[in-house]
C-alpha cells in the first residue's frame, strides 16, 4: 500500500471485516450443506481466509491495527436446511463483493490487484449458490442491478 | 471512523456508475476513454459471437438471453462511464460466420465460456492501469460478472 490514502486503508479495513462475516457465516454454512456442495464450501472457506491473512498483512504492513473479528456476528435468516444456506452464501459472497470493489475505487494497483481478482471470485462463488449472477457485481446501486 | 469512511467509498462507487457526469473532463483522461473504447470493442464482438451462437442453435436463445442482456448493460455502462463519447461504433463489428460455431450444442456453449474468461483476464490489464477509481471499480464489477458467466456456461454445457 505504498503512498496510499487513509481512503485506501479504511477500505482495506472494510474489506477485512467482511471476511471475517464471511468466515464465520461459511462455517454456518458448510455445516448444512453435504457432499460436492459441502467441499465447495469449504474451498471457499478457505480461500476467505487466505484473503483475510493477506489483507491484514498489508494493513499491519501500513503500521495500522488490522479490524478483529467480531465476536460474534447475527445470521440474518435461520438456516435449517441447504437452501437456506446457499442464499447465505450467495449473500455473503455479495456482501464481500461490494467490499471488493470500493477497495478497487480506493485503492492503488496492489490493492485493486487484490480487490480485482476477490471481487471476480466472490462473482462466481455467488453464481455458483445462485444459479445467476448480477450484471454488475458489488456495485449495488449500479446500472442493471 | 474507519466503517464510516468505508461506506463513503462505497457511495462514491455506486454513485459514480450511475452518473455519466463522474467530475471535470479533466479528471477523465484519454487513457481511460482509450481503454474503455476497446472494451466496448470487445463486448461488440462477444455479442457478435452469441448472436451466431443463438442463430446456429436456436434452443440457446433462451438460456443465453441472460447473458446477452448482461452485456448490453455493460455496453451501456461503459458508454457513458466517462465525459468522452465512445469513437467506437460497436454495431460495425461483423457478426463471426455462422458455420464457424461448433454444431454441437456443449461444444458452442464451451466456446462462449472460453471467450468469456479471454474477456475477464484482458480487464485486468485495465483495472491495474485505470486513472479513475472509479472506472476501474466499473471494469473490476464488469469483469466479474464476466467471470460468473464463464463458470455458468460450463455449468450449462453440461447440461
Amino acid at each position: 500500500m505504498k503512498g496510499t490514502p487513509k481512503r485506501e486503508l479504511a477500505a482495506a479495513q472494510t474489506a477485512l471485516a467482511a471476511e471475517h462475516a464471511a468466515i464465520y457465516g461459511y462455517a454456518v454454512v458448510g455445516a448444512h450443506l453435504s457432499g460436492d456442495e459441502r467441499a465447495r464450501a469449504i474451498a471457499i472457506y478457505q480461500a476467505h481466509r487466505r484473503r483475510r491473512d493477506e489483507l491484514a498483512r498489508l494493513i499491519a504492513a501500513e503500521k495500522a491495527p488490522p479490524t478483529p473479528a467480531a465476536s460474534a456476528y447475527r445470521v440474518p435468516f435461520a438456516i435449517e436446511a441447504a437452501p437456506d444456506a446457499r442464499k447465505l452464501a450467495a449473500q455473503l459472497e455479495d456482501g464481500i463483493a461490494q467490499a471488493y470493489a470500493a477497495l478497487v475505487a480506493a485503492g492503488g494497483k496492489d490493492m485493486r490487484d487484490l480487490g480485482a481478482s476477490a471481487l471476480a471470485a466472490a462473482a462466481a462463488a455467488a453464481a455458483g449458490w445462485r444459479g445467476t449472477t448480477t450484471a454488475f457485481p458489488g456495485l449495488a446501486g449500479g446500472p442493471g442491478n | 471512523m474507519l466503517a464510516a469512511a468505508g461506506l463513503v467509498a462505497a457511495a462514491a462507487v455506486s454513485g459514480c456508475t450511475r452518473n455519466s457526469s463522474d467530475g471535470p473532463a479533466s479528471d477523465r483522461p484519454s487513457a481511460d476513454a482509450a481503454a474503455r473504447d476497446r472494451i466496448l470493442e470487445d463486448k461488440a464482438a462477444l455479442l457478435a459471437v452469441y448472436a451466431a451462437t443463438i442463430e446456429r442453435h436456436p434452443t440457446l436463445r433462451r438460456p443465453l438471453d441472460s447473458f446477452v442482456r448482461r452485456h448490453a448493460a455493460h455496453v451501456d455502462a461503459l458508454r457513458h462511464a466517462l465525459a468522452a463519447t465512445p469513437t467506437s461504433s460497436p454495431t460495425m463489428t461483423r457478426r463471426p460466420h455462422q458455420a464457424r460455431i461448433s454444431p454441437q450444442r456443449s461444444t458452442a456453449v464451451l466456446t462462449l465460456a472460453d471467450a468469456e474468461q479471454e474477456a475477464t483476464d484482458s480487464r485486468r490489464s485495465v483495472v491495474e492501469s485505470a486513472l479513475s477509481g472509479t472506472f476501474a471499480a466499473l471494469v473490476a464489477s464488469i469483469a466479474a460478472c464476466e467471470n460468473a458467466h464463464a463458470l455458468l456456461l460450463r455449468a450449462e454445457a453440461d447440461r
